[in-house]
């Protein structure tokens, strides 16, 4: 491969770097979603969604969903799932729910006459855990262990989750009974919190329209991405060059978090990780290999949101963290020059 | 401003010397030169139209060669003689007496005891005596004498003629009206009409605050547009002569001078918490389609070489702060 870069220096005079980002970008993987699922209408209007939902796949973190039935939180993960060749299940949260139910257990085979191990539906690339907060503490811990540490231990054993792996976790924002809202600690471990809202009415149309096909479209959707590929793209987000001064700006943005004064949790050194990588998942969805405050920008709501606890008396005059993360945004200035 | 009002409206009222302080006190100094031919030819036209009888023409023929002898001899009235006699007597004339004797003249027409032919021969004696004098009252006298013609040939035939039209016409219509059809010259009457406006005196200080008043309400309209446009100017010059940025970089150098370029020409400044590619958004709205194509590929390259380090990418914004450079000198 050098010898060819040489050969066409020689020859053309070109900057190897034009070379090797062209090779770099060849297979961007957003490019190729899009295309399936934003240019064919699979999804309408949930472009930015499915862009923080990959980003978030590429840098090996969970979603979590917020938004209330039937805006597609669902189709989007199934269908990004689909398209990436990646294996997809589900599970309904509701209070009964054991974390062996999730993680798996043993079970007396009697043909063998021992035990045999049945996986629970963690095993999976791409898990769709709706209702998170309908599942008892218990069960939730359960889980947010799993996803943390991308294993799980039945009986003593321990069971390395499949690569990659994802939770995408859905919650409802309106009903509160008999629910058991996340640990703020546990919250943390969801690498973006996306909030999915309705489509416009021009959307709405456009969906009961096709209402029939989307479906039949989403059922029929082929892998277009191998499941080699997808790691291998994974992997490459982690050489997307990120400018000294960006983790200044980075770090100043979470530091603000913590002074702004209708907070009363600020964001964690985690959050400023979280930051990081998907500034440089969203610069790579971007088909670009450095990345700009614009994508720091971009990534800051969906990373800094579900961290941040507002002062209650503050948020009973209306302060939410997306306001407050807009606001320390507003104060840090980019770097210069 | 309170000040200033407070000093002007304690001042009393100041004038340039010499100059009126109203229009009442505007006298017209100049009385256009009259010859003494343009009298006699008058005289003629009158005896033409038989206004004046044979004797009294017999008595004003050659009325512009009479010398000061015949003048006197020629006069019926003893009196007025008399008087003529005395002032040549008197030797140099002042201009008092040339004013006392007009004035004697005056009174003694009033009185009926003066007839015309007299009157200008005595005018023509004491305009004979003037001139022996150097006395500058030549064109009065010589005015007073047409102004007996008129008056004469008012009695006689009750109509001015075109001459006495034209000449006896007050400065403003003259400027309006055709010129008289005799081949006199303009003349004008040492009794002009005066204008007798009347402006009311108005103080300095309200002068002043009225003129303050329209020169704020003309910046308030025109002074922002021309500040701006001075502004610009000034600020493009003010690129051309900065050398460095103290940026250290040549290439980002160049972004950030291409950044003030925009900012001047569109007047849309950075702000610190925006990124680069919000600051293209919001500057592009208000540049021209050419300036923003230069600055998008400008802001672009910077990216690329800024955070992308990119080499090559360099050179693209130096070229594009080039034409950017050229853009803005040739647009302000």
């Amino acid at each position: 491969m050098v010898i060819l870069f040489v050969f066409l220096d020689n020859l053309f005079s070109l900057d190897y770097s034009i070379i090797i980002v062209w090779c770099f970008f060849a297979m961007a993987i957003f490019d190729v979603v899009k295309k399936e699922l934003i240019d064919r209408e699979v999804l309408i209007e949930k472009e930015n969604e499915l862009k923080l939902v990959t980003s978030a796949l590429l840098s090996r973190g969970h979603v979590l969903m917020e938004g209330v039935p039937g805006v597609a939180k669902t189709y989007t993960s199934k269908a990004l799932a689909k398209l990436l060749g990646l294996s997809f299940k589900r599970v309904q949260m509701t209070p009964d729910l054991l974390p062996s139910d999730i993680i798996g257990y043993y079970v007396y085979d009697q043909r063998s006459g021992g035990f045999v191990l049945r996986k629970g539906p963690i095993f999976t690339n791409i898990l769709l855990v709706d209702e998170i907060n309908r599942a008892s503490p218990r069960t939730q811990s359960a889980l947010l262990e799993a996803m943390q540490e991308r294993q799980v231990t039945i009986e003593g054993e321990l069971y390395k989750l499949e690569e990659p792996f994802m939770v995408i976790a859905t919650q409802n924002p309106v009903e509160m009974e008999g629910v058991f809202p996340l640990p703020e600690a546990q919250l943390d471990r969801f690498l973006i919190k996306v909030v999915t809202g309705y489509t416009s009415t021009k959307g709405l149309v456009k969906i009961m329209k096709n209402a029939d096909e989307i479906e039949e479209a989403i059922e029929s959707l082929k892998p277009v991405i191998a499941h080699d590929e997808v790691l291998e793209e994974i992997r490459k987000v982690r050489y997307v060059r990120i400018d000294e001064s960006l983790y200044s700006y980075i770090a100043s943005i979470v530091e603000e978090t913590r002074r702004h004064a209708a907070v009363r949790l600020g964001a964690s050194p985690r959050a400023a990780i979280a930051l990081v990588k998907m500034a440089k998942a969203w610069a790579y969805t971007s088909s670009r290999d450095y990345v700009i405050p614009d994508d720091v920008k971009a990534v800051a709501q969906p990373v800094l949101m579900h961290r941040i606890i507002v002062k209650p008396e503050l948020e009973l005059q209306g302060v939410t963290p997306d306001k407050v993360v807009e606001d320390v945004l507003s104060r840090i200035p980019v770097p210069k020059p | 401003m309170g000040m200033l009002i407070t000093a002007v409206s304690s001042e009393v009222d100041r004038h340039t010397p010499g100059f009126p302080q109203s229009v009442e006190s505007l006298q017209l100094p100049a009385i256009l030169p009259v010859n003494l031919s343009d009298v006699e030819k008058a005289i003629l036209e009158l005896s033409k139209q038989g206004v004046l009888s044979e004797e009294d023409a017999a008595k004003l023929k050659g009325f512009s060669n009479l010398s000061l002898q015949d003048a006197v001899t020629r006069i019926g009235n003893t009196e007025l003689r008399n008087s003529l006699l005395n002032l040549s007597n008197k030797g140099v004339l002042s201009p008092d007496d040339v004013e006392a004797f007009l004035n004697y003249l005056s009174s003694l027409k009033t009185s009926g005891a003066l007839n015309p032919v007299d009157e200008l021969l005595a005018l023509r004696a004491l305009e004979l005596l003037a001139k022996a004098n150097q006395s500058p009252y030549t064109s009065r006298i010589l005015l007073t004498m047409l102004s007996v013609l008129k008056d004469l040939e008012t009695q006689k035939s009750g109509n001015l003629t075109t001459f006495f039209k034209g000449s006896l016409q007050s400065p403003a219509e003259k400027v309006f009206q055709s010129f008289p059809t005799l081949p006199l010259p303009l003349l004008q009457l040492p009794t002009a009409p005066q204008l007798r406006l009347s402006l009311p005196k108005i103080p300095y200080s309200v002068l002043i605050i009225a003129g303050i008043c329209c020169f704020s309400t003309i910046a308030l309209l025109f002074g922002k547009r021309l500040a701006a446009h001075f502004s610009k100017k000034l600020n493009i010059r003010s690129i051309e002569r900065m050398q460095t940025l103290k940026v250290g970089d040549r290439f980002l150098e160049a972004y950030w001078l291409s950044v003030h370029i925009v900012s001047t020409i569109s007047s849309v400044k950075k702000v610190d918490s925006e990124t680069h590619r919000e600051y293209l958004a919001r500057v592009c709205q208000r540049l021209g389609p050419g300036v923003a194509d230069l600055f998008r590929d400008i802001t672009t390259a910077y990216e690329e070489y800024r955070y992308g380090f990119r080499a090559e990418a360099g050179q693209r914004i130096l070229n594009g702060f080039r034409k950017l450079m050229e853009h803005a000198r040739a647009s302000t």
